[in-house]
């Protein structure tokens, strides 16, 4: 599962980011490839869509130097792993 | 508009306008309590989207009192250009949703002439009797500044003897609020423009306009005069479809500036396009540093988006109208919703209160996505 997630998150970014995927892997900042504002909003909405969930991400907020999110493909790998288990959790109960 | 502007008054609050319950944000401001059956007979209304419902309203209220009648000859001298970012959006809206969700198999027969971004323009013509230059301007958050623009142009010009120019926008439907959260750049509690909390901008509607003509014109029949358009700039940037840019910017108004005859230090008032976004915001600030050098210091800028929203193809119009009346009253218009500033944003935005003070001259901005840019000259009436 875990794999699966990595491997669909490292394909999407890949795809927009113009580059192999097999370059990229979880410590690869986001911030050294070419990616655009423009990129950064279809990679989520990409990732919203392939897994069904939905990210609390603000453009605005996001160009602020204090905000962490989302700096590494591993963070968007980790942001995705939470909110599956959660929507898990969440059916069972 | 005088109380809430001059109070600092925002009214933004909670959209019940729309449903919500999909939206990440669901915060805007609405016109309250429109009624249209107030202003419209019920085969008229058939006609009206609410876009245009909102255009006839406000140049019905631009109109009156004015002492113009355009029945005779004056009207195949006089124009109407209106501005509007998206046009007819319920109705297309409306019927989409009756088509794909509800399974309707017919529309109703005016479905698209209520929702041609043309429709406004015309049904002003047609309600004044104004037969010359007629037709919709679309520029997105600019179109307003645009419309306004070219009717100053043709007034000046000797095109036509009077013009009926603004803007009109109410788009503020399910679908367009879904399409605008898309954007992850709006502000889920209030508009806050140049301030470090800001978090995007908020979602207006409405229409406003003005009647343009020629000063001696005006004086000689001895007319209310409200104020004068002296300048007007356009530039578009050419670079990115979201991300405005700092040289586009600058170029609109410096062509502002060189068309009103104007030095910097001349300028007392910008009502910034302001939009509360974090590009927006920085962006304007740096092209107001760049085209006004150290009187950039002792410049008042302020967003009357943090009080009337962001109101899209309408933006100018509602802005112009706002200077207006705040230099009529001799107030400048305040940036409300004001909180910590932002070393980045280092102009003085007239924070959270009105500001007694004389202006005489005055710019108003607007920059929109696809970086198209139009910005406007105003002066006191003398």
């Amino acid at each position: 599962m875990i794999a699966d997630i990595e491997r669909d998150v490292v394909a999407i970014i890949a795809q927009h980011a113009k580059v192999d995927p097999a370059g990229l892997g979880r410590a690869t900042e986001l911030s050294t490839l070419d990616l655009v504002s423009l990129d950064m909003l279809e990679i989520v909405f990409d990732v919203e869509e392939k897994f069904d969930i939905t990210i609390a991400y603000n453009a605005n907020q996001a160009l602020s130097p204090e905000h962490k999110s989302f700096k590494t493909v591993g963070d968007v790998m980790d942001f995705v792993a939470i909110h599956l288990s959660s929507k898990t959790v969440a059916t069972q109960t | 508009m005088l109380a809430p502007l001059r109070g600092g008054r925002s009214a933004i609050g909670p959209l019940t306008i729309a449903p919500t319950d999909k939206l990440a944000v669901a915060v805007g401001a609405q016109v309250p309590e429109f009624n249209p059956a107030a202003h419209f007979e019920s085969r008229k209304l058939a006609m009206l989207d609410r876009c245009a419902q909102f255009a006839l309203v406000a140049a019905r209220e631009a109109m009156a009192g004015t002492g113009l009648d355009f029945r005779g000859e004056l009207g195949s001298r006089t124009a109407a250009v209106i501005g509007s970012g998206v046009g007819g959006m319920s109705t297309l809206d409306d019927s989409f949703r009756r088509l794909y969700a509800e399974g309707a198999k017919r529309f109703h027969p005016l479905t698209i002439p209520r929702l041609m971004m043309s429709a406004a323009p015309s049904h002003v013509a047609m309600e004044h009797g104004i037969r010359g230059p007629v037709f919709a301007v679309s520029s997105a958050c600019a179109s307003a500044n645009h419309a306004m623009g070219l009717a100053f142009q043709m007034v000046r010009a000797g095109t036509v003897e009077v013009a009926v120019a603004g803007g009109a926008e109410a788009a503020l439907t399910q679908g367009a609020l879904m399409a605008w959260d898309a954007m992850r750049i709006m502000a889920p509690d209030t508009c806050r423009p140049f301030s470090l909390e800001r978090k995007g901008l908020v979602l207006g509607e409405g229409a406003a306009m003005v009647v343009l003509e020629n000063m001696s014109r005006a004086k000689a029949r001895g007319a209310t005069i409200i104020g004068e358009i002296i300048g007007f700039g356009m530039s578009s940037d050419a670079s990115d479809i979201v991300l405005p840019s700092l040289e586009g910017a600058a170029s609109a108004m410096r062509a502002c500036l060189a068309d009103a005859g104007l030095a910097p230090e001349q300028v007392d008032y910008i009502n910034a396009h302001g939009t509360g976004t974090t590009v927006n915001d920085i962006t304007e600030t740096h092209a107001i540093r760049e085209v006004f050098g150290s009187h950039a210091e002792r410049l008042a800028v302020s967003s009357t988006k943090s009080l009337h929203g962001h109101a899209l193809g309408a933006a100018g119009a509602i802005e112009m109208a706002a200077t207006l009346i705040a230099m009529r009253h001799g107030f400048i218009p305040p940036t409300a919703n004001f909180e910590a500033a932002d070393p980045q944003c280092d102009l003085d935005y007239v924070p959270n209160e009105a500001r007694e003070a004389k202006m005489e001259v005055a710019l108003s901005n607007s920059f929109a996505f696809g970086g198209l840019n139009a910005v406007l000259a105003i002066r006191r009436e003398q």
